[in-house]
């Protein structure tokens, strides 16, 4: 019978005494996988930025991160490994093979999350091009490809509370997605997110935030934070308003002014 | 054959009026009633001379009236009784006009003139209305009397305890009724009955001897009896001797104007002894309300009525009990007299299944009934919906699959908490730009937690959240019958700090303390293999064949990591284990480890890349993840202890029974498949008693299943009280359990309302032209009952007293002398 005082003694030596670990394995942390779409290095126009993003996360929640994204192709075998991928360029990009597509499709449609973010300072160049036919053939009509991300949509709200998906530049007002089941399984910023957490090896960010400034950078990492915390919680942070309602809905303690009587003794 | 206007004691007040007005008018001479004296005295007289005169004219008429033995009025005129009221009403007329006339006059000669023409008025209304004396020779059969005597149980009560019970009340009745019962016989024959559920004939000497044991007091099925068996004979009518507290109400089902339509259609009258007294003393659960159904974990509520009778007003606790263990009570105040307290009691049944609850209040001194003072009743619990808290120490993968399904699946109600930023992490911004909100341990651990099915603890490290207080919540919850899921993570197990706690009471395994040296986390990749107990269990049956099981578990992508554990508690079942790892006693590093603590069940998965078995499964063409699904399904089946998990399932085939009625136990058997299992083995065991660690074996039997993997087990002449039905069985080395719960009930509700009810035979006395003698001693001999039937008529005869010469003569000499007297006194 455990009595009061042996549960405080234990929880004291658990306090002093408890073995910490940190990690249990790598397919327990949080890792970008950045998607390979297009020619060269064309898929990674801001090289630094995301592991700039995992280190803010990891400073920021409890989020345990693995700060190096992984590069991974469509059609590769290590595609489900990082379910959150990320596919950013500044031009145009071939599409991947059918069987690319239909990786990618699978992705999706079983759980996975993708961020595109445009480099190009453009809301109609090249790369928005690629982009909306890419989701196109992951996601032919009659199935709804991309569409505008209400402001009130849980993303904004998932750790920080925001209103607009701003980054180095704000030239696009909002965020773009595609919603399939109540989830939002893919999202476009065209306001080259990782150009605004793209830092240098000495500290210095390399590219200045328009027309904000830094507190367009901070934004701009909340945004960040805000879609990886989506990705790994998905709508908790709009389930929350429901909360009182479930937990009203059951009532399980008596209310009926009686006293519990001590029980006999077997 | 004498004919009678009068009875000898209307003729004796007659007489006796006729003295007292004479006199009155000698001493009242001279004052303004005189007259009125002398014309009464005069009436009265006349009425007697008129009666004289008719018997006469009959007696003249009829020699030999004296073979006549009954005789009746009839009238020959066509008038009918339209000419019997003018007829009157002209007499009546005639009287006051010679009342005005004789103004004047001394009262005698007033009253003597108003006399002889009120006199020949009468007459003249004879030859108008043509009245005849039917004389007739009958011959009559005594009919019957129906005496109904009350021999429900609660006729053996006493009022008090040196006082006579109601059925030694009724004897002494009957006894001390003897003379009456005889003068009754002369043209009555008496048949006896005793009631209660049924009706049986009886007389006065088997009387001595009944005890009163019947189960109920069915008044209105004994007055049907009698109207069926009397029907077309002649009876006189029914006396009814009982307490009135009728089994229910007499006049339930049917309403005041159908009981009423009832008792008329008995034509005969029901004259009513009530047999109990005032100062019985009891106290009762009267009545329990509570719904049939219930769903787990959810507040029931349940009304009991308490009426107490004849008892100072006190306090008394009301308990409500359930296995023999009290779980709710009140202490209520209860009001001097006869009243009924209603007490509410609410109670969370903690798990699916026939719970049988008791309402009970202590016997008091001086009560009349000691077995109405608990009360019964059975309420099935069924599941809404599966309430599942999931709480989270960090945002992952694993986290987000576990939601992700739970939160698709449309029997879970969902509650996540995840810690999305820890003490350790930075903050530079306003909590007013956050979504954050502070995690509600009192609310969770304390407040709600029993109202969950399941608690996920997902990677969750309890110290930094002050939650510490509350583990011990946790782990009562699991004793109860809740269910618990560990998963793993850098803050599970042992490095979540568990060791030591009370959670690690309730786990299925055993954690590394702090002095345990050693690593506690494993960063690889591996497979899990189930163990053979795996093989089979709920838990980790993804298919139903064993091959094609083994095979699904093979295809599963592999995981990363562990947290080691000391190893599985030696009554849990290790599902799967590590292929290379060991724990120090050298045994395979348990994986998947499932426990069942008190009354609640607990698993343990020591890694948190389970996710792995959905999303990167998935990446398999053909393949959906869907074992991952099918995984947490039946774990969260398994943890709630879903029946339908069971192979084996014992029914009774109701869930209450009167004592002695059949009971039919269906025991069904499932292979692992859950496919019907023909020819098992199941043994049964039978025990009475509310507390399960008291309960007493009263039967036991071996079953065989039939080819659909059913057998079915017959009880009876089981008495009253709490019955459960335990069946165990065996399936490939694996014994399986089941248990059912009925209730056969005390007898009936025939003590329920003890006290005697008079306000009913009142009403019963009432609604058929009978008497309510109330609480007599002995039967009067003037109690009404209906004559005999006419069985045949000899002869008969009319006397036709219109058609006599006298009556012309008698209404010509009055008429003569009341103008010969107004003449001398001046009135012509």
């Amino acid at each position: 019978m455990l009595t009061r005082r042996t549960l405080l003694g234990s929880a004291a030596a658990a306090l002093v005494l408890a073995r910490r670990a940190f990690a249990i394995g790598p397919a327990s942390k949080f890792r970008f996988g950045q998607l390979q779409l297009g020619t060269g290095t064309s898929w990674n126009p801001r090289p630094r930025a995301l592991e700039r993003l995992a280190w803010e996360i990891d400073k920021r929640t409890s989020i345990d991160v693995d700060l190096v994204p992984v590069p991974v192709a469509a059609t590769s075998d290590t595609l489900h490994e990082t379910p959150f991928l990320y596919l950013a360029g500044e031009r145009a990009f071939d599409l991947p093979s059918t069987a690319g597509i239909e990786a990618l499709r699978r992705f999706l449609t079983f759980g996975g999350f993708l961020l595109i973010d445009s480099a190009e300072g453009s809301t109609d160049g090249a790369f928005d091009t690629s982009v909306r036919k890419l989701m196109a053939a992951i996601f032919p009509a009659p199935e709804k490809g991309l569409e505008i991300i209400a402001a009130e949509h849980v993303v904004f709200k998932s750790f920080y509370l925001l209103d607009k998906p701003l980054g180095r530049l704000a030239i696009a007002p909002a965020m773009e997605g595609v919603i399939r089941d109540d989830r939002l399984v893919c999202a476009y910023v065209a306001n080259d997110l990782a150009g605004a957490w793209a830092r240098d090896d000495f500290g210095n960010y390399d590219y200045p935030c328009e027309p904000g400034g830094e507190k367009q950078r901070e934004l701009a990492f909340r945004m960040g934070v805000n879609l990886v915390m989506y990705a790994l919680c998905l709508d908790y942070k709009s389930d929350q308003v429901h909360v009182p309602f479930i937990m009203k809905r059951r009532r399980w303690k008596p209310d009926d002014g009686a006293i519990a009587p001590l029980k006999a003794k077997p | 054959m004498n004919i009678h206007l009068f009875s000898m004691t209307m003729r004796w007040i007659l007489v006796g009026a006729a003295v007292v007005l004479v006199a009155l008018t000698v001493v009242g001479r001279g004052r303004r009633l005189a007259p009125l004296f002398a014309v009464g005295a005069v009436a009265a007289v006349g009425a007697l001379a008129g009666e004289g005169l008719i018997a006469l004219t009959v007696r003249l008429a009829a020699p030999g009236q004296a073979d006549f033995n009954e005789y009746r009025w009839v009238f020959l005129s066509p008038w009918g009784r339209f000419g019997l009221y003018l007829g009157g009403s002209a007499v009546a007329g005639i009287v006051l006009l010679a009342w005005r006339a004789s103004r004047g006059a001394s009262p005698w000669r007033r009253a003597t003139m108003i006399g002889l023409r009120g006199g020949a008025a009468v007459a003249a209304m004879v030859v108008f209305l043509e009245p005849a004396v039917e004389l007739r020779q009958v011959a009559r059969e005594p009919n019957r009397i129906a005496i109904l005597i009350d021999d429900s149980k609660s006729m053996s009560l006493a009022e008090s305890p040196q006082g006579p019970s109601r059925i030694e009340r009724a004897r002494r009745l009957i006894n001390d009724s003897a003379a009456t019962l005889t003068d009754w016989e002369h043209d009555h024959k008496i048949d006896y009955y005793t009631f209660s559920d049924t009706v049986a004939a009886t007389n006065p000497h088997a009387l001595a001897g009944d005890t009163a044991q019947g189960k109920s007091t069915l008044i209105r099925k004994a007055l049907e009896y009698v109207r069926g068996r009397y029907e077309g004979r002649d009876l006189a009518g029914i006396v009814l001797i009982s307490d009135g507290a009728a089994t229910g109400s007499f006049d339930e089902d049917s309403g005041d104007g159908a009981v009423r339509d009832f008792l008329r259609s008995l034509e005969t009258r029901v004259h009513t002894v009530w047999a109990a007294r005032d100062g019985l003393k009891d106290v009762a659960v009267a009545k329990v309300n509570a719904d049939e159904f219930a769903f787990v974990r959810t507040v029931v509520k349940i009304e009991a009525v308490i009426r107490t009778t004849g008892l100072p007003a006190r306090q008394v606790p009301v308990t409500l009990s359930t296995d023999g263990q009290p779980l709710r009570e009140k202490l209520v105040d209860l009001p001097a007299g006869d009243n009924e307290v209603t007490v509410t009691f609410e109670v969370t049944p903690p798990r699916v299944g026939r719970y049988v609850y008791e309402i009970s209040v202590p016997v008091l001194p001086g009560e009349a009934v000691t077995t109405n003072n608990t009360r019964s009743f059975v309420v099935r619990v069924i599941r809404d919906k599966i309430r599942v808290l999931q709480v989270a120490g960090r945002p992952s993968w694993d986290e987000r699959a576990l939601r992700q399904m739970l939160k698709s699946n449309p029997n879970v109600d969902l509650i996540s908490f995840f810690i999305l930023r820890t003490q350790d992490d930075v903050s530079l911004v306003p909590n007013d730009e956050m979504s954050l909100i502070p995690f509600p341990t009192r609310e969770l651990f304390e407040q709600q937690l029993p109202s969950f099915d399941v608690i996920v603890l997902q990677n969750f490290e309890y110290l930094p959240y002050g939650i510490g207080d509350y583990l011990e919540n946790i782990r009562s919850y699991v004793e109860g019958g809740g269910g618990l899921a560990m998963l793993g993570g850098s803050q599970s197990f042992t490095s979540g700090g568990y060791y030591g706690t009370p959670v690690a009471a309730a786990l299925p395994v055993d954690l590394y303390g702090p002095f345990d040296s050693g690593p506690i986390l494993d960063t690889q990749r591996f497979s899990p293999q189930l163990t053979d107990a795996g093989m089979m269990h709920p838990v980790t049956s993804l298919r139903y064949a064993a091959d094609d099981n083994a095979a699904a578990w093979k295809a599963l992508p592999q995981l990363e990591g562990v947290n080691l554990i000391a190893g599985a508690k030696p009554d849990a079942t290790v599902l799967a284990v590590h292929p290379r790892l060991k724990t120090k006693a050298g045994k395979p590093m348990p994986v998947i480890v499932a426990g069942e603590y008190g009354k609640g069940r607990s698993l343990a998965v020591t890694t948190d890349t389970v996710w792995r078995w959905g999303f990167v499964a998935a990446a398999r063409p053909g393949d959906d993840g869907r074992q991952y699904t099918k995984f947490w399904e039946n774990a969260m089946r398994w943890l709630i202890q879903d029946p339908d998990l069971r192979n084996l399932h014992v029914d009774s085939d109701a869930v209450e029974y009167v004592p002695g009625a059949p009971v039919r136990v269906t025991v069904r058997l499932l292979g692992r498949d859950y496919q019907p299992l023909a020819n098992g083995d199941v043994s049964l065991d039978v025990k009475r008693g509310a507390d399960p660690n008291r309960a007493e074996k009263v039967q036991s039997a071996k079953l065989k299943t039939s080819e659909d993997g059913t057998q079915v087990f017959e009880l009876a002449g089981l008495a009253p009280g709490v019955y459960r039905v335990q069946a165990h069985a065996t399936i490939a080395g694996r014994q399986v359990d089941a248990s059912d719960i009925f209730l056969v009930r005390e007898n009936g509700t025939e003590l329920d309302r003890p006290v005697g009810d008079k306000a009913t035979l009142e009403a019963i006395a009432q609604a058929t032209g009978g008497r309510a003698l109330g609480a007599i001693d002995e039967l009067p001999r003037t109690l009404q009952f209906d004559p005999p039937r006419i069985v045949r008529v000899d002869r008969r005869t009319d006397v036709e007293l219109w058609s006599r010469p006298g009556l012309l003569i008698l209404v010509v000499g009055l008429l003569g002398l009341e103008w010969l007297l107004r003449q001398r006194s001046g009135y012509l």
